[in-house]
């Protein structure tokens, strides 16, 4: 679990940049605009071109004609068309040079203020050198032509409010599964399975995926629940008939069988009063014992009550406590450092070192116990808190493995955290309040 | 049973319980103890038999049919009744013990239990109901060991024992319970003044360090090992 959870708490909430929807949304956005830019392109340049083309063929046919009309100085009547004759050498006429543009080679676009429609036009030169302008109404295909043209501008807006759109779903998108990773995470690092995601609405995927999650995260609380009843009950009512077995034991005249029976049976009933002590304590029904209790003088009594043992293995038993006090079930913090000192004794060899320190590091109150003996493998580290988990190297000691699932209970109960480092040689826990 | 050689007091004493596999197995002890013994299964029996009968000590379970063991409890001290009254819980816990002792209980004991620690607990309750008037006293003997609560000093045989703080503390509690078994579970909870479950022996081993300091050199041991249950002080 502490692997884990450390390596959870790395990973920090997902940026935008890095977000799977907000990619595709980009993705999405610029393939969007790549096609909507080429269309507008190619609508732009074929009906431009079939434009200039149809206008230049409609002009060289309206020349042709007034060439084979020849001589006879007589100009058609055509309707949607127009004629006016040049001076010699003189530029366009004023009256039209004010809105005069070039729209090909050789052709003008202007308005005729006489009838304000739009033209294009070439001059045409006769054989008798007499300069003529031949027009050609354009204005229904010019208003065709702009309107093409807010055609592409409008699809241009258009994507840009796909891109808009986009962005918008991706971070709403981003900033939910966010929510749903934190508070999962959350809910990994403290164990704590009464907690639900918060459901944001109920007519998008992620809130249905939310409420979903939830029912699975019941269903998985639920479970647990149930593994630790069953494990309860089994201690509960077994704890009757042992008790009636070990009063039949004490009932027994004197040997040295009875005492070994009564040991047993002890041991068994231990196990299972501890068992269940852990199961009231993490189901906190015990925070109606925190009072202001002073550490240091708690420790001080952990320190002196295993000061004998120490001595009697020659350990070097040493408390480097500051004066910190803080609200606590004395009992069972009483309860917690003796374990982890017994632990330490025990596992230290003749002659080791035993060191036991508080300290406050900012707001947290650090409380370390160290030892000298074998430690323990890496990989046995997440699970020493177990129920029932007994390392490889003290399987053979006495004990009922669930010493430091106690220590863990009590320490979560006051909303602390423990972990387990190597001590180089031996086990440093760190136990912070 | 161990039996081991105490100041015989014979107590009468009082159970309140309605398991009877429990009840007559507190009761044949007791009686095997040398103690005389009523019993009630109810909790309404029971509470007439305690304001009625005079009685040297309670043994009360908290789950009562009619009428709970801490309502008992409050009720007769409420009456002015002072018996010492020692509480049986099953669920054994630590608010409960709390809840337990403010009710007026004297001693707390979780089942399962031992019967040599439920012995030496209501013992304990009987004989403080007799022997209060020791009370002013400053100095404890045993045998030929002094020890004097005003100038902390312990004496044998004219000789000054060294002992420390804790283990001066350790002797006054066993010397003021002279005669009487005292467990493990007690040492802790009057001397250290916690209630937790040791996962070794360190008590025997702040006893044997005791021992080797008042009982060495002399040829008679003051502090005894009573097998099965705790330790005691002889004359």
């Amino acid at each position: 679990m502490q692997d884990i959870s450390s390596k959870i708490k790395k990973s920090k909430s997902r940026h935008y940049i890095k977000s799977s929807s907000f990619i595709m949304a980009l993705v999405f956005t610029i393939l969007c605009g790549a096609a909507a830019l080429s269309l507008g392109y190619f609508i732009n340049y074929f009906t431009q071109g079939h434009f200039i083309e149809t206008t230049e063929a409609a002009l060289d046919a309206e020349i042709r004609y007034i060439e084979a009309l020849g001589e006879r100085d007589v100009l058609p009547k055509h309707t949607g068309k127009l004629y006016i004759y040049l001076d010699k050498n003189a530029p366009l006429p004023d009256y039209l040079s004010s809105s005069i543009s070039r729209l090909a080679e050789g052709i003008i676009v202007f308005n005729y203020p006489k009838n304000n429609h739009r033209y294009a036009a070439k001059i045409y030169t006769s054989k008798n050198a007499q300069r003529i302008l031949v027009g050609t109404d354009i204005t229904s295909i010019s208003k065709k032509f702009k309107f093409m043209q807010w055609l592409g501008v409008a699809a241009i807006c258009f994507v840009m409010l796909i891109v808009f759109a986009a962005y918008v779903i991706s971070v709403f998108v981003v900033t939910e599964t966010n929510k749903i990773a934190d508070t999962a995470r959350d809910i990994m690092n403290t164990g704590d399975l009464s907690r639900r995601l918060e459901v944001g609405s109920k007519w998008d995927d992620l809130g249905n995926m939310t409420i979903v999650l939830n029912a699975l995260l019941a269903r998985v609380e639920e479970l647990m629940t149930d593994v630790r009843q069953v494990s309860d009950n089994i201690a509960h009512d077994l704890r009757t008939p042992l008790t009636r077995m070990r009063s039949n034991i004490e009932t027994l005249p004197e040997s040295k069988n009875k005492d070994e029976l009564l040991d047993e049976a002890d041991h068994i009933l231990n196990t299972f009063n501890a068992l269940l002590r852990i199961s009231r304590i993490e189901a906190e029904q015990q925070k109606s014992q925190f009072a202001p209790i002073n550490l240091k003088n708690l420790l001080d009594d952990v320190a002196e009550f295993y000061a004998p043992l120490a001595e009697e293995k020659n350990i070097n038993l040493t408390a480097i406590l500051s004066d910190i006090s803080l609200n606590g079930d004395r009992d069972l913090l009483f309860q917690a450092y003796a374990n982890l000192l017994d632990n330490a004794i025990k596992f230290s060899p003749n002659g080791g070192t035993v060191k036991l320190t508080l300290t406050q590091k900012h707001n947290d109150t650090l409380i370390t116990v160290q030892d000298s003996g074998v430690g323990i493998a890496d990989n046995e580290k997440n699970k020493i808190f177990n129920r029932f988990y007994r390392g490889v190297k003290c399987r053979s000691t006495h004990g009922t493995g669930l010493g430091l699932s106690l220590v863990s209970a009590v320490i979560k109960l006051h909303g602390g955290t423990i972990t387990v480092k190597d001590n180089n040689p031996g086990l440093k826990i760190i136990t912070i309040l | 049973m161990a039996k081991p050689k105490r100041k015989y007091v014979c107590m009468r004493i009082l159970v309140i319980e309605d398991d009877p596999e429990v009840q007559s197995y507190i009761a044949k002890g007791m009686k095997e103890a040398g103690h005389g013994v009523d019993t009630a299964d109810n909790g309404k029996d029971g509470l007439f038999l305690a304001t009625t009968e005079d009685y040297d000590a309670l043994i009360v379970d908290r789950m009562l049919p009619e009428l709970d063991g801490l309502t008992i409890i409050k009720t007769i001290r409420g009456a002015g009744n002072a018996t010492p009254a020692i509480i049986l819980s099953a669920l054994g816990e630590v608010d409960d013990r709390v809840k337990g002792l403010r009710s007026g209980g004297d001693d707390y004991l979780t089942k399962p239990f031992a019967f040599a620690e439920l012995l030496a607990r209501v013992e304990i309750l009987g004989r403080r109901k007799n022997d209060n008037l020791q009370n002013g006293d400053t100095k404890l003997y045993a045998g030929d060991l002094e020890l004097d609560l005003l100038s902390r000093k312990v004496i044998r045989d004219g000789k000054t024992i060294d002992l420390q703080s804790r283990e001066f503390q350790l002797l006054e509690y066993m010397m003021q319970n002279k005669g009487q078994v005292i467990t493990r579970t007690m040492l802790l909870e009057h001397v250290w003044d916690y209630h937790f479950d040791p996962q070794t022996n360190v008590i025997d081993v702040h006893i044997s360090r005791l021992r080797s300091k008042v009982d060495k050199g002399f040829d008679k041991a003051i502090i005894r090992t009573v097998r099965g249950a705790g330790y005691i002080i002889e004359d």
